[in-house]
């Protein structure tokens, strides 16, 4: 007799539960997938197609639907982090087929060479190269966000990556506490070479 | 000791936290100031803001003047002034370490002295009193004076009615920072001491420049004979007290127990008026302004004397030094040119110290040259506990036992054993809760830490992480928008075009109709005559 | 290019270790005296331990051996479990205590700074909890004491479990055929029988017993004296657990004296002013902020005496530290100090 009674409350229990969810979940719906917003927001936004996909955004959807969070080149280790804090996943390594993590570049284009043909200003994602037919292009330095997409289209080749510099308003440390390692290292291996 | 008087009050507040290192104040502010020689070379900073807008260029072999601007900059900008120090020969553009931490250069113009006639640069205004404010702003603007206490802030954006740092409430009183709190340094003692009447100029035409009615100088106690002869000034110079735009209330000397660090801007103000500034706001938004106490003497001598910012006086001091003292130093003097000079014995000589001994950062590279920023240097041989545990390569610290004594001695009341914790483990968002920007990277935590944990490292390199994060996420909301906007423009095109298609299309099909069911275009012949007979008409009976 | 530290340091980390372990020296000599001389050899033992300890899991870890042990908080956590144990607890028993205390306790979570509970009390509970018998097996006070066994004999007894054909339980007997235990341990007995706590305190046995604990007592609060005057400790938590013990027990004692013992009697008895001065205010594991030290103290003390009143154990200062430890990061976040600028000090009363 007390074991139906028990079983009854919690079968209650559960069912009310079940109900109050199931009702939640319909009155508090969110519209369309916000999470997509929220990863894209996340991302460099250089338009690049590293990752396999043609922009920012599909590549934004694609995680949403269980794409992995390492194939973004131009974000780092650090874009890898965030993306994990928000959809609470492992932080995984940079995916080296999708290219290397390299320090940030900006276009130049060589403007004795360029012939104003406008093919780079159709191809930047970002509109940050000014021009028009048979008038000199220049890119907007503090717009460009190094994506390489304008290379490809020049046909005589004007256009550089070189390295955005590091001035001492960029610079950033290293962690001390990875010094500390390096010479917790080095005294070992003093120690090590006063040895043998 | 100090007595109170009617011009000396001892202060009624104090900071929390603070340590007391041993001063080495003793070593040079008991000689006299002295002008160091000309250096041969001179290389000072080339940075320009990205826009020269009708101005002269200089070029390789020019010879620049005494007082003439190297770079010229937009009336509007933030970057002060770059003065020549002297007579000069342009000899090289180039890049040079001028003492930051990163040790990346930047871009330097090297100047070869001629010689050191300084004749008079600007107009001396005389009559400043009835100057307007405005102009006197100028003229502080033209000769580039920045804040010489340590941080070079451009100083007429300081004193500028900024809508940003002066929001509504009006200027009360100035503050004039003498309090050198950092050990070894005495420029400022020094300067006080041999040009008290001066400087009490200077901070009349600061009163006059802000419209401040008090005028406050914080000394420490141990600068005694500066502030007697400092309130001897204030009181026998009465007559320069009249005819006064905005009339002074009030001008006095306060005086505070030895403690560093006293002398940071915040700290200050808690210590003489007992207001503290609140969060992410500046001292205006309490009706103060506060200023060293070297930046008022530059005021004086660019506003009356008509002498731009080329030089300032730096300590000199150090166990290598012979004869520790404070030189008057031209911006842009390699340290090479200040060994030689002054004769210091280079043997054990590994590293110096631009700048105090708790903020300053070290250096082996004698090239680098002095700036308005470096207010002290400290030659030191390399035994003394200075130089311990300051070399990147091999930096050792125990690890952190969490004995609370940096909270204790913290002057901003952070919890400086967790903001360590979050800045190793890059837990920037725990970092910032816990006010990571509110620490002024003063290193009264590093002071005291028994694991020499080097705390201020740690600080730094979290707070530049943050604000690189910051200006990365900026960089692409902007890139996302402009792409966004780039991909409306496309769909627009398309729309437009699909739609001026889709008419072209519906006119062809109009006039092939049209063809069909008029042949010869007699129909639209008929009714375009009727219409100009029609338009006849109207203007015949208007 | 380096950043400046004026690094002038009062003390180093080893040296602050060093001196606690001095301070805890007067307690050291009472404890001895009164107790016996096992308490001498599991000091030694202890601490041979808990180095060997340390020294074996740095090798695995490849840190620098001396350089750490050097720092002396191992051997400090050697002690203060040597002076917590029984005076002739066998000599694996304490092996095994300290190297759980060393290895998983403190070296697990990354060494020293790291552990989040106070591995001398890790250490302690796990030997209490597992042996609560051998651990609980205090031998009587030299005041009244049959015999108290000498060195050699402690020696025996630690290593071989018999001395002389005598072993642990029977020199616990004294010469009426009353078995010696701590007055904590007593108290609850005879309040389980039923007599007030005036009457337990008059008792003979017990009045002889509490005057030996308080001379050690006393002597540790000497040595937290020190601590407080060379600025080693803070004194918000030593103060603030005395105070909560000593008033909460009077309170519980004027309520129903048949069940509480006095609050003086609470202070002096155990580990109280050992664990007052030397292991609640462990800083890695105790509260690191102002306020949060005297919530942390109070609370400590408060734990103290309800274990040892409504609890199974008698002496409750190992758990009442673990339970703290545990809510330390609560109350650290909770009791954060006012940073500047962040009230509206600034500001006049008609701007707020």
């Amino acid at each position: 007799m007390e074991i139906l009674v028990a079983t009854l409350i919690i079968t209650f229990f559960a069912a009310a539960c079940g109900a109050l969810l199931g009702f939640a979940s319909e009155k508090f719906k969110i519209e369309g997938n916000p999470i997509v917003e929220q990863i894209n927001n996340l991302l460099p936004q250089t338009q690049c197609g590293q990752c396999g996909h043609p922009g920012c955004k599909p590549y934004a959807e694609a995680i949403a639907n269980g794409e992995a969070i390492n194939r973004c080149p131009p974000g780092g280790d650090a874009g890898i982090k965030a993306l994990a804090e928000l959809l609470e996943v492992e932080v995984i390594e940079l995916d080296q087929e999708c290219g290397e993590a390299l320090r940030p570049r900006v276009a130049i284009i060589i403007e004795e060479e360029c012939i104003g043909c406008t093919k780079c200003i159709q191809a930047c994602p970002v509109d940050a190269i000014v021009g028009a037919a048979k008038q000199m292009h220049t890119v907007i330095e503090s717009e460009c966000t190094g994506c390489d997409l304008c290379v490809p289209p020049c046909p005589v080749d004007c256009i550089e990556m070189p390295f955005v510099t590091d001035t001492p308003q960029t610079w950033l440390p290293q962690n001390p506490k990875l010094q500390l390692a390096n010479a917790r290292f080095l005294e070992s291996a003093i120690a090590i070479k006063s040895i043998t | 000791m100090i007595k109170e008087t009617d011009i000396i009050e001892l202060s009624k507040y104090s900071i929390k936290g603070g340590i007391h290192p041993q001063e080495f104040k003793l070593l040079s502010n008991r000689s006299p100031i002295k002008e160091l020689p000309l250096s041969k070379k001179l290389i000072l900073p080339f940075q320009s803001d990205n826009e020269l807008v009708g101005a002269k260029k200089i070029i390789l072999g020019d010879s620049v003047q005494y007082g003439q601007e190297l770079l010229a900059t937009r009336p509007s900008s933030l970057v002060p002034r770059s003065l020549s120090p002297c007579n000069a020969e342009v000899s090289e553009f180039g890049f040079s370490q001028f003492g930051h931490l990163s040790t990346i250069p930047e871009p330097s113009i090297t100047l070869l002295s001629k010689d050191d006639d300084r004749p008079t640069v600007f107009t001396p205004i005389t009559d400043w009193k009835n100057t307007k404010p405005e102009v006197l702003l100028e003229r502080v603007k033209q000769a580039g004076i920045v804040g010489l206490g340590g941080a070079v802030f451009p100083t007429a954006i300081k004193l500028m009615k900024h809508k940003k740092t002066f929001s509504d409430s009006p200027i009360e009183t100035l503050i004039i920072n003498a309090m050198e709190c950092e050990p070894y340094i005495t420029c400022d003692d020094c300067l006080t001491k041999e040009y008290a009447d001066e400087i009490l100029q200077g901070a009349l035409m600061t009163a006059h420049i802000t419209g401040a009615s008090n005028i406050l100088f914080g000394f420490e106690d141990n600068k005694v004979e500066a502030i007697t002869i400092l309130a001897d000034s204030i009181k026998n110079l009465v007559q320069e007290y009249e005819d006064l735009s905005t009339p002074l209330v009030s001008i006095k000397i306060t005086v505070t127990p030895t403690k560093y660090p006293s002398g940071g801007e915040k700290q200050l103000i808690e210590l003489l008026t007992g207001k503290q500034v609140p969060q992410k706001q500046y001292p205006a938004s309490i009706g103060l302004v506060v200023q060293n106490i070297a930046t008022i003497f530059s005021i004086y001598q660019a506003v009356y004397l008509g002498t731009p910012l080329t030089h300032r006086l730096v300590t000199i001091t150090g166990d290598c030094v012979e004869q520790p003292a404070n030189y008057w130093i031209a911006f842009g003097t390699p340290i090479n040119h200040i060994i030689t000079s002054l004769s210091i014995d280079k043997t054990n000589l590994k590293k110096i110290t631009l700048g105090g001994p708790m903020m300053g950062p070290q250096t082996t590279d004698f090239n680098i040259p002095t700036s308005a920023a470096v207010n002290c240097i400290i030659f030191n041989r390399e035994s003394k506990v200075i130089a311990q545990s300051n070399d990147v390569a091999f930096q050792s610290h125990q690890p952190c036992i969490r004995c609370s004594e940096c909270e204790t001695a913290c002057p901003a009341s952070l919890l400086p054993q967790q903001l360590y914790w979050f800045s190793q483990s890059e837990q920037w968002l725990e970092a910032e809760r816990y006010s990571l920007f509110d620490c002024i990277e003063c290193g009264a935590c590093s002071f005291v830490c028994p694991s020499e944990i080097p705390l201020v490292e740690y600080y730094r390199f979290a707070k530049l992480q943050i604000k690189q994060a910051n200006i990365k996420q900026q960089k692409s909301d902007i890139a996302k928008l402009r792409f966004e906007n780039r991909e409306r423009r496309f769909a627009r095109i398309k729309l437009e075009r699909d739609e001026k298609r889709k008419k072209t299309a519906a006119a062809r099909k109009q006039a092939a109709e049209d063809k069909k069911s008029d042949p010869e275009g007699k129909k639209s012949a008929i009714e375009a005559a009727l219409a100009r007979v029609k338009k006849k008409e109207d203007n015949a009976n208007p | 290019m380096s950043s400046s530290i004026l690094s002038q340091s009062k003390r180093s980390t080893s040296q602050v270790m060093r001196l606690v372990s001095l301070a805890l020296i007067p307690g050291i000599i009472a404890e001895i005296y009164f107790v016996g001389w096992g308490v001498l050899i599991n000091l030694v033992l202890c601490s041979v331990y808990a180095i060997s300890a340390e020294a074996l899991v740095l090798k695995l870890r490849k840190r620098p051996i001396k350089a750490t042990i050097s720092d002396n908080s191992a051997m400090l956590t050697g002690l203060l479990i040597a002076l917590a144990l029984p005076p002739v607890i066998p000599w694996w028993m304490s092996l095994v205590g300290v190297w759980f205390a060393i290895i998983i306790a403190k070296q697990l979570y990354g060494g020293l700074g790291f552990n989040p509970f106070n591995p001398a009390m890790v250490g302690y509970v796990l030997l209490l909890i597992s042996f609560p018998v051998e651990m609980t097996a205090w031998l009587p006070n030299r005041e009244i004491a049959t015999q108290l066994p000498s060195f050699i004999d402690s020696l025996q007894l630690i290593f071989t479990g018999s001395a002389g054909g005598l072993n642990l339980q029977d020199y616990r007997i004294l010469a009426d055929g009353y078995t010696m235990a701590t007055p904590l341990d007593e108290s609850k007995t005879a309040f389980s029988q039923g007599l007030m706590s005036s009457e337990i305190i008059q008792d003979a046995h017990f009045s002889t017993n509490i005057h030996g604990w308080m001379m050690i007592n006393l002597s540790f609060m000497l040595g937290g004296i020190f601590l407080l005057a060379k600025r080693l400790i803070h004194w918000q938590i030593p103060v603030t657990m005395l105070f909560s013990i000593y008033f909460i027990s009077s309170f519980l004692n004027l309520i129903d004296d048949q069940l509480f013992l006095p609050g003086w009697v609470h202070l002096v008895s155990g580990a109280s002013m050992l664990g007052a001065f030397f292991i609640a205010t462990d800083p890695v594991t105790a509260s690191t902020t102002r306020k949060g030290r005297i919530i942390y103290g109070a609370l400590v003390g408060f734990f103290v005496i309800i274990i040892r009143s409504f609890g199974g154990y008698p002496d409750a200062i190992a758990f009442s530290v673990l339970l703290l430890n545990i809510a330390v990061p609560t109350i650290d976040h909770y009791t954060k100090p006012k940073v500047y600028g962040s009230t509206n000090q600034g500001l006049d009363k008609n701007e707020r």
